[in-house]
């Protein structure tokens, strides 16, 4: 079978460009579909900023009656601001008085520490010989202590001694009612003369 | 002197100028005042528009108790606006009094459409001869710098700017009015269709509009024989029909479902993977789909409700959860290195792996060197020779250890899987909204110049080394018919990565309508429903027994004839009830086959039932989907 000839190449051509320009149709048809979607989309799209741009103006309308209506406050507001003002002044004057008491306080304060300083010392040297005469007071106690005992032990002996002496005495007594002293008395007073002579 | 109180309403939310024309009714009132205010609108600041009309509002009277004096208080305000937004305010004034402004807002206005006289041919009339065509064209707003006429393919230089001594009468604010006038600068030539004039203006906004006249030129000095125009222009018919898409019932318990394709989204498996995880989207599962590279073709699925991403992306993410499955689509050597990774990072998805062809057949046809050759290689030789688009010879086989589960194209590919692995069979469909039963565009096929008698066939797929020899047979069989004195032709779709035609070529090509590569999917149908029959050449051998052509539900639900052999789905397709199936679908077989159909016009029609039946009872991907979620489901539950 021979090969096809120029012409019938050319018409296979032909038709084969055919049919390829439906496939570019369909492709158009989706290309259509999807720009069509497309177009709706950014219609919807529009008209929701429609919607938003109005609803800012809504908004910037709003905040213009709010700002006429501070404007029809503003003398009010220039009066709060002068008393506000007039107080701020007083409060400045105030707060400049408190300023120098408060300086000369400070320098009343500096003095007062500088002499609880020195009452501080005052009292820690006190302290100090507080301490030492607690000390000594300790000392003394512990010496009267001793010598409590001391005085009781004395006592003790003197008390011993004069009883001693209470029975010496009796005993003397005694012997001197006897009547061995009385008896002798004679004796006695006879050595007594011998004696001075 | 106390500033009065306005009542007012603009009865329309939004206000639209189209084509510039704005028109809206309100009402307004002024409290405690006898007298209907005047009301105005203004755009900008200085231009303002009074009402057109002014009417009664009784219900706006009682509502406000107002007298009677204040009527009408109803008003409508016409106004024609330069295309654009505008800023604008409703205003009133009391008798005596200043303008206030009851509302402000934003009117847009769409541009004004062109104005236009066609005077000669005159109006309304199809026009039938060869003529020139004057008139007048402006525009309100804008100077034109071009008039065109088209209608059909024709598309036909006006000269314009030619004085007018009435458009300016009642077209004062056109800047063109006085010379509006134009003339196409030569007589129509032949063609057929709606004239419309477009205009282009001086800051190249095109303006198109429709004249009213249809154009029927058969004659002109070029074709004074005449040229035969049909009653319409013969087309393929529709790219998609519209599919009544119910909402799918949603899963209670969502999935995370990573597929890895090893191809891009241009490839048939593509088609297969988009349209699972479409439906399994539709029921709430979160579908990803991963590529090698080239990720913006997913944007030929618009639709899709997938993600798509590639493998390198994919990996460098930081997962913000785990996948519950990963499904490798085939055992390739990308897809196996990426679910590996992929595994590691997300440790607790299951691991499903596809298979779809016989990918041993492939390795040896495209490598020409044997399995057994290949395996008798140390990895050291071996591995430097598998491209990471084909399988491994032992990397497959571990990889489909590894796996949870198997999917199959094809219940034979079971075979393949490992024993005792749990296998589910995907069924693949056809889109619905593109193929569908279409009826023979015969008016296009006479417009081709083929006679009623030539007999189409249709083709559509990639040649590459694993099918080349059974693409010949059918390329031999076109040649046949066409030596035997039957015109027959072959519409192919494709590309060709292989030689196969070799001394046939030339003898063949006349008879082959070869259209290449067509970009976008859904446009194939349309293509095909020129076609009489649809073969599946082939035969049974260890490529086809574990294959399933992706073409053959396309053609099943076109509804004609379907040649193919008895192999994969040809073990199931009944010969004589749902397709023709021949043991061998070679040259001779093929021609028999299409010889006994065009001899055979009940048969014809009985197969062209059959495939539709057949479409219809195997071919659903919402049922395939659901029955690949019950299998993942299945594979979850297995601890």
């Amino acid at each position: 079978m021979p090969e096809a000839s120029p012409n019938e190449t050319a018409i296979t051509d032909l038709q084969r460009q055919l049919i390829l320009a439906q496939v570019r149709i369909l492709e158009l048809e989706d290309i259509r579909d999807e720009a069509g979607t497309r177009i709706a989309g950014l219609d919807r799209l529009l008209a929701e900023l429609q919607g938003k741009a109005n609803q800012a103006i809504s908004d910037h309308d709003h905040l213009q009656g709010a700002h006429r209506e501070m404007l029809a406050h503003r003398d009010h507001i220039q009066h709060l601001l002068h008393l506000a003002n007039q107080a701020l002044e007083a409060t400045r004057s105030q707060v400049a008085q408190l300023t120098v008491q408060l300086e000369a306080g400070t320098r009343r304060e500096e003095e007062l520490h500088g002499q609880i300083s020195k009452l501080r010392d005052t009292i820690m040297d006190l302290e100090k010989k507080a301490d030492d005469l607690q000390g000594t007071v300790q000392q003394l106690e512990n010496r009267e202590r001793d010598l409590g005992h001391q005085i009781e032990s004395l006592n003790q002996t003197a008390q011993a001694r004069l009883e001693r002496i209470n029975q010496l005495d009796a005993e003397l007594r005694a012997m001197k009612s006897s009547r061995s002293w009385r008896w002798t008395m004679p004796l006695r007073t006879i050595e007594r003369f011998f004696r001075r002579k | 002197m106390r500033s009065p109180v306005f009542h007012h309403e603009i009865e329309s939310k939004l206000l639209r100028a189209d084509r510039g024309r704005l028109m809206f009714n309100g009402w307004c009132l002024a409290e405690d005042e006898a007298e209907t205010p005047s009301v105005r609108l203004t755009i900008g600041e200085n231009i303002h528009f009074t009402p057109a009309r002014r009417f009664g509002r009784s219900d706006v009277l009682q509502t406000y108790h107002a007298p009677e004096t204040a009527d009408p208080c109803g008003f409508a305000i016409e106004a024609q606006l330069a295309p654009g937004a505008h800023a604008a305010k409703l205003e009133a004034a009391v008798a005596g009094g200043p303008w206030r402004t009851l509302k402000r807002f934003i009117v847009l206005a769409t541009p004004d459409v062109i104005q236009f006289g066609i005077e000669q041919p005159a109006p309304g009339k199809i026009l039938d001869e060869s003529i020139r065509v004057m008139g007048w064209c402006a525009h309100r707003n804008y100077p034109l710098k071009e008039i065109w006429l088209h209608y059909g393919t024709q598309r036909i230089r006006c000269s314009s700017g030619l004085p007018r001594e009435d458009v300016p009468q009642f077209l004062p604010e056109s800047p063109d009015s006085a010379r509006a006038g134009f003339i196409s600068i030569k007589n129509l030539p032949v063609g057929r269709g709606p004239l419309r004039i477009k205009a282009v203006t001086a800051t190249g906004e095109t303006l198109i509009a429709d004249t009213g006249t249809f154009v029927d030129i058969t004659h002109d000095e070029d074709h004074p024989q005449g040229f035969v125009h049909g009653d319409r222009r013969p087309d393929l018919g529709p790219a998609r029909r519209p599919v009544a898409d119910g909402e799918r019932p949603r899963d209670a318990q969502p999935l995370r479902i990573l597929f890895a394709l090893y191809g891009d989204f241009t490839s048939n498996s593509a088609i297969h993977v988009v349209n699972l995880a479409d439906q399994l989207s539709a029921r709430g599962h979160v579908c990803t789909i991963a590529v090698p590279g080239n990720v913006e073709t997913a944007d030929y699925f618009p639709a899709a409700r997938f993600i798509a991403g590639d493998f390198t992306k994919s990996l460098a993410q930081t997962p913000s959860s785990s996948f519950d499955i990963i499904h490798a689509w085939t055992t390739r050597e990308n897809v196996r290195l990426f679910c590996r990774q992929m595994q590691a990072l997300h440790p607790s998805a299951k691991l499903l792996v596809h298979l779809e062809d016989n990918e041993l057949h492939i390795l040896e046809s495209s490598l020409g060197r044997s399995i057994a050759e290949l395996t008798a290689l140390p990895d050291a030789q071996l591995d430097p020779l598998i491209p990471l688009t084909l399988s491994h010879p032992r990397r497959s086989r571990e990889f489909l250890a590894q796996a949870d589960g198997i999917t199959v194209i094809l219940d034979a590919l079971g075979a393949h899987a490992p024993a005792g692995k749990p296998i589910h069979t995907i069924w693949p469909a056809a889109e619905a909204t593109c193929y569908f039963p279409r009826p023979r565009p015969v008016a296009f096929r006479h417009a081709l110049g083929w006679a009623d008698d030539r007999i189409v066939l249709f083709y559509h797929g990639n040649v590459h080394a694993s099918n080349r020899a059974e693409v010949r047979e059918l390329y031999g069989a076109v040649l046949d018919l066409n030596q035997q004195g039957r015109a027959c032709t072959l519409i192919r779709l494709g590309r060709d990565s292989c030689d196969f035609l070799g001394e046939m070529e030339p003898l063949v090509v006349p008879y082959v309508m070869n259209l290449g590569l067509i970009e976008h999917h859904q446009h194939i149908p349309a293509l095909m429903s020129l076609a009489d029959y649809f073969v599946q050449p082939g035969e049974a051998d260890s490529f086809n027994d574990y294959r399933f052509p992706s073409k053959l539900p396309e053609f099943f639900a076109l509804g004609r004839p379907v040649i193919l052999p008895r192999t994969n789905l040809g073990l199931l397709v009944r010969h004589g009830t749902d397709g023709y199936v021949l043991d061998r679908a070679d040259r001779a077989s093929i021609v028999r086959a299409v010889l006994e159909l065009e001899l055979d016009p009940i048969l014809r029609e009985r197969l062209s039932e059959g495939a539709l039946t057949f479409a219809r009872n195997h071919f659903d991907w919402a049922r395939s989907a659901d029955q690949l979620h019950g299998f993942y489901q299945g594979l979850l539950t297995v601890t």
